[in-house]
Order: structure tokens, then sequence, then C-alpha cells
């Protein structure tokens, strides 16, 4: 029976506290709820970042051209061997006259310059689409080499620099995201330990006094705990209001090709389940460890 | 109820506290330690309470070793000795009866009963009338009363009370001691540090003199 007791007395403590200690905890909410916020947002923002890096990869393409005189039945024969190699996600042929249309079409207002030339001296090609996981240097000279076993091929063609380019850009985006967000993380662990550590020393007194009447250390640890808990959850909810009020006036102010930045790719559900369980988990663990401090007395 | 086999204790710093101390304190005894400031008496009882380990030496309290117990049968210890302590250690945002309560509370006693403990002990050193103020607005007797309050309302087999009658005059502080012969009277064990001679005389207990950490009479 003491025991039931016991538990509502550790209730009762964790409500007083909260009451009587209202503005550290006001504070301490703030605190978690912003810094969720602002580490969430950036996360938001740089996973959209690399999301639009990601689509300017589907213009890396290889160029094969054919050599003149290949049969057509060879070329449908080459067609099929470039669509088993592996990597390869579309072929398209390009006959000489598809090549001389598309030339006509892009120097409209110089048409003098070729219709001085009589025949057609653009060579037929093939246009292949890589996979995204091939779209790298690696990926692309492995296509390569095997291009080259391929007979009736003249060259091969491909932007080499865009492909050096791309994965550099990728790379460091991906680079930039850990580091950014262990350095968020870091931070927002920190601020919100500190902001514990002062609450609880600030009540080092009644700690102490508890210890000194007698009280185990579950009656003085599992108050915290329950306030950890609290803390942690409205600063979650408080945390989700700024992102989704965030979210309203960006939308209203920005031009829409700008707005896919900072779109959230969770849904309002994720984001709300996420930020309350990492609210929790660090209004708890900066309880625990703050008050691990004070609780030899 | 409390023995002392040799007990040294010294602080960081080589500073010693405490030598060689060897003492027993019978079951339902009242006694007097005394001796002039800093001689060891507030380590003494820190030490019997458990808030302190002596660096050499056995103490046994109510039958256990307090030199090699855990935190867990300290808190249970506790819950079984009564401290006054010299600077009170009453939380000044809780009101008289919460901080006389939270004794009992720790000990999971159902709120009913905590009720009916609280005014008792309270009446019994006169401040039924002071339960719902905050300590800070009491004068210093009335917060030592507190104090004892809070250590008598769990009807402890122990008390130990450090210099309870420091700040009081003659008067006040002749009424707590007989508070404390009273409680004696009933079964506790009384054991109160003290440097104030007249108190002792009054009393007429066995009495346990210390000097620079070493009992001399």
């Amino acid at each position: 029976m003491a025991k039931v007791y016991a538990i509502l007395y550790i209730f009762l403590e964790a409500i007083r506290n909260i009451k009587s200690n209202f503005i550290t905890t006001v504070l301490t909410v703030i605190t978690i709820g912003l810094s969720l916020a602002v580490f969430t947002f950036f996360v938001v923002v740089l996973i959209n970042i690399k999301g639009v890096i990601k689509t300017w990869g589907e213009k890396i393409q290889i160029v094969v051209y054919i050599k003149d005189r290949v049969p057509y039945g060879k070329i449908d024969q080459m067609a099929g061997e470039i669509k088993n190699i592996a990597g390869v996600e579309r072929v398209d042929y390009v006959s000489k006259k598809k090549a001389l249309d598309i030339l006509r079409e892009d120097l409209k207002g110089y048409k003098d310059i070729l219709d001085s030339i009589d025949s057609n001296p653009l060579p037929a090609s093939f246009e292949i689409r890589v996979k995204p996981e091939y779209r790298d240097r690696n990926g692309i000279d492995k296509i390569i080499a095997k291009l080259r076993g391929i007979g009736g091929i003249d060259d091969i063609q491909y932007g080499q620099k865009w492909v050096e380019r791309f994965s550099a850009i990728l790379r460091f985006i991906e680079l930039f995201t850990i580091v950014i967000g262990v350095f968020l993380a870091a931070a927002t662990l920190f601020i919100i330990s500190n902001t514990i550590r002062l609450t609880v020393y600030a009540r080092r007194e009644e700690i102490e006094v508890a210890r000194l009447v007698g009280a185990s250390e579950l009656y003085i640890k599992v108050p915290f705990f329950i306030e950890g808990v609290v803390q942690g959850f409205v600063g979650a909810l408080l945390a989700s209001g700024i992102l989704f009020f965030e979210q309203y006036l960006l939308y209203k102010n920005i031009p829409s090709t700008f707005a896919s930045v900072v779109e959230s790719p969770f849904s309002f559900a994720a984001t709300l389940a996420g930020l309350t369980f990492a609210g929790v988990l660090l209004g708890i663990s900066g309880s625990m460890i703050s008050l691990g401090r004070f609780l030899r007395v | 109820m409390i023995q002392m086999f040799h007990v040294y204790k010294n602080y960081e710093g080589s500073l010693t506290a405490l030598s060689d101390i060897t003492l027993k304190v019978d079951k339902g005894e009242f006694i007097f330690i005394t001796g002039p400031s800093g001689a060891g008496k507030t380590t003494l009882l820190k030490l019997i309470f458990g808030t302190e380990t002596p660096t050499e030496g056995q103490i046994i309290v109510d039958g256990r070793n307090q030199s090699r117990i855990d935190s867990k049968h300290i808190a249970y210890l506790r819950k079984k000795m009564g401290f006054v302590f010299q600077d009170f250690k009453l939380l000044p945002k809780r009101t008289v009866y919460e901080n006389v309560a939270l004794a009992l509370e720790v000990m999971g006693i159902p709120p009913k009963d905590v009720k009916k403990s609280v005014l008792r002990a309270l009446s019994y050193v006169g401040l039924r009338h002071r339960a719902n103020y905050k300590p800070l607005t009491l004068s210093g007797g009335e917060q030592q009363r507190v104090a004892i309050a809070r250590a008598l309302v769990k009807e402890p087999t122990i008390l130990l009370a450090d210099e309870p009658t420091g700040n009081l005059d003659p008067d006040l502080a002749i009424s707590i001691i007989d508070l404390f012969k009273d409680i004696n009277i009933k079964g506790t064990t009384v054991v109160v540090a003290t440097h104030d001679k007249m108190i002792i005389e009054r009393a007429n207990k066995r009495m346990i003199q210390i000097q620079r950490g070493r009992v001399v009479g």
C-alpha cells in the first residue's frame, strides 16, 4: 500500500515542481521548441536541396556515334547490346536525317550555312540515359568500357566535366548535410541540457532536503523524469506549431519555384511524431544527466 | 543503539576532524555531545546519520554498519532517524505544513495519516497556527521548532540535534530541551550536540565532551 501512495506523492511532487518553477519550466519548453524547430527546418532545407541537385543528374547522358554505312539490321543489334549493359536506363536512336533536322532547328536564322552543304555530314548516333546509381565517374566509366566492346561504333562522348562536377557537388552536399546536422544536433543538445541543468541547480536545495529526510533515489528522480517528459512533449508541440506557421508564411510570400526548397518531405503526422519522440527523449536525457550530479548528498 | 569503534574522520587536505572515537549510546538514552566550536560535534552527528562516512573505524546504528552501507539502506535508515539541522534546512517555497509533511510523504504514508501526524507534530511544538506560513516569515525560534516537528513527525527511533538552541533566548532554549526530554521519555534515543553549558547542567543527562576531535570526558 505504501508503494501506491509513494507513486501518488511522486506525481504530486512533479505537479508541484512544475507549478512552483513555472517560469523556468516555460523557458525550458521554449528552448526545446525553438531548438527542435531550427534543427528540423535546416534538415528539411538540406534534404530538399539534395533532391533538387539529384534531378540535375538526369542530364547525364552518353552519346555513341555510329560509323557510316553500318546496315540497319546491325543498328538494331547494337541497340539491343547497349540496352543489355548494366546501368543503361534508356537508348534512343538518332538517325543521320534526324540529327540534321535537330541541327537545322538549332541553327534557325543561319539557314544559309546548311543550304550550302550537299550531303549530310552528321553521323547517326545512340543517346544513352544512365540509371541514377551509375551517374558518377565510376559508373560512367564502367558503361563506356562495355560500349567499347561493341562493333560499329565510331566515337563515344559524354559530358566528362559535367559528370565530375555533378558528383563533386553531390558529395559536398552530402558531407555538408552531415556536418551541419551533427553541429546542430550537438548545439541543440548542449542548449537543452544546460537549460535543464540550471533548473536542477536552482532546486538542489530541495533535492538535498528530500535526501536528508529519507527520500529514496527514485522519489527524487521520477518527478524530474516526469517533468522532462512534459517539457519535451510541450516543446515538441511548440516546434510543430512554429514549423507549421513558418511553412504557411513562406508559401504566402515566396515564388513557387523556391517553395519546393522549404516544403517538408515528411507528412504532418510524421513530423509531429518525430518531434514528439525527439522532444521527450531530449527532456528525459537532459533531466537525468543534469540530476546525476546533484544526487550525491 | 549507536556504537562507534575507533572512528577516524579526515577531510581532504589532511584536516583531522575526529580521531579514535569510541562510544556507545544505549537504546532510550539521552546524551549531550559538547565541546567548543570546531571540536567535531557536527561531524560526529553526520557520521551517525550517514551523510559522512568514516575514514577508519566502524559505526553501528540500530544493528547496521554505517561504514559499508549503500544508498538504498541509508534512505531506509534515515526514515528511522530524525535530524534537526543547525541551519534548519527548511524549504522556503513550501509552507510549514508541507515542510513537515515531506518527511512522511517520502515514506509513502497515506495522505489521511500524513495530515493527522503533521498537525499533531505542529501542535506539539506549538506551531499549529503557523501551518500555512512560509518558513521565512517566521522567527528563528519558530523555524527551529518547524525543523524539530519535521524530525519528530515520523516518530524516529533516534533523534539527532545539532545546536538546537544555538540562536534562541534562554527560556525558549529550555522549552526546546524539555520537548526533547518528553520525546525521550516516550522511548526515542536522543543525541544533542551543543556548547550551551546552561542547558546541559539543567538537563542533568550523560555528557560526552570532545575537544579537537578526541573524546576528553
